[in-house]
C-alpha cells in the first residue's frame, strides 16, 4: 500500500481499542483563511448507560483529556464544558454526561500560511468511560482543513458546535449569587425562587458531591453544602450553577463569614413586621387605630408612653414565649410556635376570650376596654397599662399565624444560647410593634388617618366578627383535638409516617410533604388555595409523586422530632424530595407557580443535551 | 478386567472435581499493603489458601462502591484460608492517601508494572476472579456480586469451575447491520460545499472540482493532471469497499470515470524542469531526521505554501514539495525508510526554502527530468 493512502483525508479517527463510544472531532469550518479562529469540538456519542466525566469527575472518576501535535503558528485553546450532569451510584456521586456531548474549543489557523495549504491536525484523545465497569479509552484523531483565501462553513458540524457552546455555563451577570460559611457547612444564596437548583463544584475534594439540600425563602433561595471530610472550609465558591429553565451560570464568589445572627435578627424583625398583615393581627391592629382615633385629646407624649408600652407587651409575650420554648427544651419537650394550640385547655380558654372580646367591640358591653386600652377616657396610667395589655393580646392572636421568614428564624433561634434566642424572639416582636407604634407615635401620620365620624362605630361593630370567627374556629380546633376523628383519607393526601417516605424515596419517588395543623392558620390559607388548585392537584397525582399529610393538631413526638431535623419547631413546612433525593424547603406562603417548580419533572437518567 | 475397572475409576474420579479446570495463570505483585508480606512473587505464595484477585483503581466509581462488600467478606471469613487481594497498578502515594479516606480491610496490591494486569487480560474495571486453594482458575466473577457461599465452596474444594472467557477486545465492536453493502460506487454531478473524507473502506467526495477529483482518484498531485476536457464542472463520488479491498475499489473506480464521462485517463511522460532532491556530499552535513511512525501518526501535517511537517516517505516529500515550490521536486535522495520534518520558510523565497533544507541535508538541484503527468482527453 502506497505510504499516501495513510495520508488520505481522514475525519473520523480508527479507534485503538473496541469500546462504547464514538469519538471524533468536528470542525465549524472545511476552509479557513489565514490567522482565522474557528470553533471545533470533540465529540463523544455514548452507548446506552455508559458516561464520560466532567472537568470534576466528582467521587470517583478522570475527565476526558486532548493533547495537540500542532504545526508551528496553529493554536488551540483548552477545552470548555457544557454542563454536567449528577451521576449518582450510591454510595459515590460522580459529575459527567450520558448519550452524546461535545467539549468545544477554539482553533486558530497561522496567519502566515498560504492559501491552499492543506493542514492535518492531530490529537491524542484519552478519558474513562464507565457503566457498571470502567474502561481507559485513547484514540488518535485527525481534524483535516484546507487553508484558503476564502472560509467556507461546515454547516451541520457547525450549528452542532454552536448548540453545545450555548449550554456551557457563562460568568453569572447581575450578581445574583453569594456565599457565606457559619462553621460548619457553605450557604449558597441566590435571588429568585428555585427550588431545583442544583450546584456542581468545579475542582474536586472540598465539597460532598451528593445533591444538596435547598430551602426557598420568600426572596431567595439557598443551598447548603458540606466541605468534603477532612477538607476546610475554602476561601472561594467556584463551580456550576444549574437552574431549570435557566442557562447554567458560571459561580465565582467569595465565602464570607455568615453574619447569621444579624440576618436572623433583621428576617425576626421582618417577619414581626409581615405578622400585621397577617389576618390574625390585622383586625386587632385596625382596632387599636380605632382607639387612636378615638381620642378626644392627642397629647402626643402621652401616645408614646402608651406606644411604648403596646411594644412592650408585644415584646415581652415574645420572651415569655422564648422562655417557655427553652425551658420545655431543657426539660427535653419540644415546643413551638403555635405549640400552645396542642392543649384543649387552653383552647377552650381562648375561645372564650375571643367571644367576650368580640361581644366587647359589639358594644355589649365595655369588657377589656380597659385592658385594651381603647376606653374613651382613660387615665395615662390606665392608658399604658391597656397598651400594654393589648400588645400581649395581640401576640396572642398571632400565635395562629405564620408569616414569612418566621419559621426558619424561629426554628434556628432555639437552636442558639439564650441570649440569641431571646434577642431574635424580640426582633419579632419589635417589628410586630412597629407599625402601631410608629403610627401613634408621629402626629403628622395621624392626621394622615381618615377624621373620626360614625362609620368608626360600624367599623367597631364589624370587627367584631373576626373575633367571632375566631372563636368558632378554635371551637372547631377543640373539636379537631377532642374527638376520635381518624384522618380523613384522601385519595391524594395519604398520612404521613416516617417510613411511607423512606420507602416512596427509595424508590424514587418524588415526595411532598405537608406539615400541618387545624390551628395553623396559615396552614389552612395554604391547603385551600395553592395546594387546591387543580394544576398542583394534577402535578402531585401524577405517576412518580407522592403527597404526604402530617397533621400536628395534638401532640405528636414523631412529628416534632421530624420538624426539628429540618431545624423548625412550627408549622407550616413544606418538604420536597424531588426524585427521592434531599429535601427542599419551600417557604410558609405558598404560590401554586412555586409547588408546580418543585414538582417539575426531572430528566431521565438516559437523557442528555445533544 | 481389574485394571479396566480400575482406568474407569480413574475417569470417572477425573470427571467430578476441579482437576478439569485450567490453572489460574500466574502473576507478581511487587508491593502488598494491609498484610503479612510486602510482596506476591507466585501463585505459589499463597498455596493452600483460596485468593479472590479484584482488580480495581482509585478512579473507578463502580470498584470504589464495590470495596464495601468485600470488606465486609474479609471480616464474614476472618480465620478461614482465603485472602482477598484488591489489585491496582496506581502509585503507593495515590493508593495510601486514598486509604486515609476510605477503609479497605483485605490486602491491597499494586502493581504498577501490570504483570497481574496482564496475566489476567484486565480490561474493563472492576473484574474479578476466584482461584482455588491449588491455584486452579475457578471463576471469573464481578466482585460485587461475589457470594460468601461461593467462598466457603471454594474453600471446602465444592465450587465448580466455571470456564473463563475473555473477550477479544483488540478486535473492533460489530455493529449490527441487517443489510451489509459489500460494494458500492455512486458517481453524480457535484452539488454542495467541499468535503472528502476516506477511510480503509470508504471513498466520499463531494462538490470536488473535476480536476481535483481526477487527481485524487489517481493519487497524483493536482498539477501532474492536465485536462484536455472537462465534462462536469464537479462530482459528488462515493466508494464503499470490504475491508483492504480500497485498491482494488480505487482501480474500479478508474474504469468507471473514464465509461461514465466518455474519458481516457493517460500517463503521459514530459521532460520538464525540475528540482531533484539530493542529499548534501558535503562533509559534515546533517542528515533528514529518521521518523517513527506510531499506527496512524503516519503522513504529512501540513505542506504547500512554506510548509513541510509531518513524517513520510522520501518520495511523498518530494511530491509535498512541488506545490510549496510550483515546480516538480524528484525524490533521487536514495533514502528508504520514513523522516520526520518540521519546516518553515515564507512561500515563494527560494533562498530561504534551500536553507531551510539544507539544515536537514538536502539540497534542490535544477534539472530536467521526464514527470509523469495524466492527460484527461475524450474517448475516441
Amino acid at each position: 500500500m502506497r505510504p499516501a493512502i495513510a495520508v488520505l483525508l481522514i475525519l473520523f479517527s480508527w479507534p485503538a481499542y473496541a469500546g462504547h463510544v464514538d469519538i471524533s472531532l468536528l470542525s465549524a469550518r472545511d476552509t479557513v483563511q489565514p490567522g482565522e479562529s474557528f470553533t471545533a469540538g470533540l465529540k463523544f456519542k455514548l452507548n446506552d448507560g455508559w458516561h464520560v466525566y466532567w472537568r470534576n469527575p466528582g467521587d470517583a472518576g478522570m475527565s476526558p483529556r486532548l493533547e495537540w501535535r500542532l504545526p508551528t503558528g496553529w493554536k488551540a485553546s483548552p477545552m470548555q464544558w457544557p454542563a454536567p450532569m449528577r451521576l449518582e451510584s450510591p454510595p459515590l456521586t460522580n459529575f459527567g454526561y450520558n448519550g452524546a456531548v461535545i467539549l468545544p474549543f477554539t482553533l486558530t489557523a497561522a496567519p502566515d500560511t498560504r492559501p491552499g495549504t492543506r493542514v492535518s491536525l492531530r490529537a491524542k484523545a484519552e478519558w474513562l468511560e464507565c457503566r457498571e465497569t470502567c474502561l481507559p479509552g485513547s484514540a488518535a484523531l485527525t481534524l483535516r482543513i484546507n487553508v484558503e483565501r476564502t472560509s467556507r462553513e461546515r454547516a451541520d458540524d457547525a450549528a452542532a458546535i454552536a448548540a453545545s457552546l450555548a449550554s456551557v455555563p457563562r460568568p453569572d451577570s447581575g450578581a445574583i449569587i453569594t456565599a457565606a460559611h457559619d462553621g460548619n457547612n457553605i450557604r449558597l444564596r441566590l435571588k429568585g425562587l428555585h427550588p431545583l437548583a442544583e450546584f456542581f463544584p468545579e475542582e474536586p475534594g472540598i465539597f460532598e458531591n451528593t445533591r444538596s439540600a435547598v430551602s426557598v425563602s420568600p426572596l431567595e433561595t439557598e443551598i447548603a453544602l458540606n466541605p468534603a471530610p477532612g477538607s476546610k472550609i475554602p476561601s472561594r465558591m467556584e463551580g456550576v450553577l444549574i437552574r431549570p429553565g435557566f442557562n447554567p451560570v458560571l459561580v465565582s464568589v467569595p465565602v464570607s463569614a455568615d453574619g447569621t445572627e444579624a440576618r436572623f435578627f433583621l428576617l425576626a424583625f421582618a417577619g414581626g413586621l409581615l405578622l400585621n398583615l397577617m389576618p390574625c393581627v390585622f383586625p386587632v391592629l385596625t382596632f387599636k387605630t380605632l382607639g387612636l382615633l378615638n381620642r378626644k385629646e392627642q397629647n402626643t407624649t402621652r401616645t408614646r408612653y402608651e406606644a411604648l408600652a403596646y411594644a412592650a407587651g408585644m415584646v415581652l409575650s415574645c420572651e415569655a414565649l422564648a422562655l417557655m420554648l427553652l425551658t420545655a427544651r431543657r426539660a427535653g419537650h419540644t415546643l413551638g410556635w403555635g405549640t400552645q394550640f396542642q392543649s384543649p385547655w387552653l383552647v377552650a380558654a381562648l375561645a372564650v376570650l375571643f367571644f367576650f372580646a368580640g361581644l366587647s367591640l359589639l358594644g355589649v358591653f365595655e369588657f377589656g376596654a380597659r385592658w385594651m386600652g381603647t376606653g374613651s377616657s382613660l387615665s395615662a396610667r390606665e392608658g399604658r397599662i391597656g397598651a400594654f395589655f393589648s400588645g400581649v393580646f395581640a401576640m396572642v392572636a398571632g400565635a395562629p399565624c405564620t408569616a414569612p421568614f418566621m419559621g426558619a428564624t424561629l426554628g434556628w433561634a432555639v437552636t442558639r444560647p439564650a441570649g440569641e434566642t431571646l434577642a431574635v424572639f424580640g426582633a419579632l416582636g419589635l417589628g410586630a410593634a412597629a407599625p402601631y407604634a410608629c403610627l401613634s407615635s408621629w402626629p403628622a401620620l395621624i392626621r394622615l388617618l381618615p377624621k373620626p365620624g360614625a362609620w368608626m362605630v360600624l367599623l367597631k361593630k364589624l370587627l367584631a366578627l373576626p373575633m367571632f370567627a375566631s372563636s368558632l374556629w378554635l371551637l372547631w380546633v377543640l373539636w379537631q383535638l377532642l374527638a376520635v376523628n381518624p384522618p380523613p383519607q384522601n385519595a391524594l393526601w395519604r398520612q404521613w409516617s416516617p417510613e411511607a417516605v423512606a420507602q416512596e424515596r427509595a424508590a424514587g419517588h418524588t415526595v411532598f410533604i405537608d406539615f400541618t395543623a387545624a390551628w395553623c392558620l396559615s396552614c389552612q390559607v395554604n391547603e385551600r388555595t395553592a395546594l387546591a388548585s387543580s394544576e398542583v392537584r394534577a402535578a402531585l397525582s401524577r405517576d412518580g409523586v407522592r403527597a404526604f399529610r402530617a397533621d400536628w393538631t395534638g401532640r405528636d413526638k414523631s412529628i416534632e422530632a421530624e420538624l426539628s431535623k429540618y431545624g423548625r419547631n412550627g408549622v407550616p413546612l413544606y418538604v420536597v424530595h424531588p426524585g427521592g433525593g434531599p429535601a427542599v424547603l419551600l417557604p410558609e406562603l405558598l404560590t401554586p407557580g412555586l409547588v408546580l417548580d418543585s414538582l417539575a419533572q426531572l430528566k431521565l437518567k438516559g437523557e442528555n443535551k445533544p | 478386567m481389574k485394571r479396566i475397572f480400575a482406568i474407569m475409576a480413574l475417569m470417572i474420579s477425573a470427571c467430578k472435581g476441579p482437576s478439569y479446570a485450567a490453572q489460574a495463570p500466574d502473576f507478581k505483585i511487587a508491593k502488598v499493603l494491609n498484610a503479612p508480606v510486602t510482596s506476591v512473587k507466585g501463585l505459589k505464595d499463597l498455596k493452600g489458601k483460596v485468593v479472590f484477585l479484584d482488580f480495581w483503581a482509585t478512579w473507578c466509581a463502580p470498584c470504589v462502591a464495590s470495596l464495601p462488600h468485600i470488606n465486609r467478606l474479609h471480616e464474614a471469613l476472618k480465620g478461614e484460608p482465603v485472602v482477598f487481594i484488591a489489585v491496582t497498578d496506581e502509585s503507593t502515594d495515590t493508593i495510601t492517601a486514598f486509604l486515609t479516606t476510605h477503609e479497605i480491610k483485605s490486602w491491597v496490591g499494586i502493581d504498577q508494572k501490570e504483570s497481574s494486569f496482564k496475566a489476567y487480560r484486565v480490561n474493563g474495571r472492576p473484574d474479578g476472579y476466584l482461584i482455588g486453594k491449588d491455584g486452579t482458575l475457578l471463576a471469573r466473577i464481578f466482585p460485587a456480586s461475589l457470594e460468601e457461599k461461593e467462598v466457603r465452596d471454594a474453600i471446602a474444594g465444592n465450587f465448580k469451575p466455571k470456564p473463563v472467557e475473555w473477550e477479544d477486545t483488540k478486535a473492533p465492536a460489530v455493529k449490527p447491520e441487517t443489510v451489509k453493502t459489500i460494494f458500492e460506487i455512486k458517481i453524480s454531478s457535484g452539488s454542495g460545499k467541499w468535503r472528502m473524507s476516506s477511510s480503509q473502506t470508504k471513498l466520499e467526495m463531494q462538490g470536488v472540482p473535476f480536476l481535483n477529483s481526477i487527481a485524487r482518484i489517481w493519487d497524483v498531485e493536482d498539477n501532474q493532471v492536465i485536462l484536455d476536457t472537462k465534462p462536469v464542472d464537479s462530482l459528488n463520488l462515493t466508494l464503499k469497499t470490504p475491508p483492504d479491498g480500497i485498491e482494488k475499489g480505487r482501480e474500479v473506480l478508474k474504469t468507471a470515470i473514464q465509461s461514465v464521462f466518455n474519458i481516457r485517463v493517460m500517463p503521459e511522460p514530459a521532460e520538464t524542469n525540475v528540482f531533484v532532491l539530493t542529499l548534501s556530499t558535503s562533509q559534515g552535513a546533517p542528515r533528514p531526521k529518521p521518523g517513527a511512525p506510531e499506527a496512524g501518526e503516519m503522513g504529512l501535517m501540513a505542506y504547500g505554501g512554506g510548509d513541510l511537517v509531518g513524517t513520510a516517505e522520501m518520495p511523498r516529500i518530494a511530491r509535498a514539495l512541488w506545490s510549496s515550490l510550483d515546480r516538480p521536486v524528484v525524490d533521487e535522495t536514495g533514502l528508504k525508510g520514513t523522516y520526520e520534518f518540521d519546516l518553515k520558510w515564507k512561500y515563494g523565497d527560494l533562498t530561504e526554502a534551500d536553507r531551510v533544507l539544507a539544515g536537514q541535508g538536502l539540497i534542490l538541484v535544477p534539472a530536467r527530468r521526464t514527470i509523469e503527468f495524466l492527460r484527461v482527453t475524450p474517448a475516441k
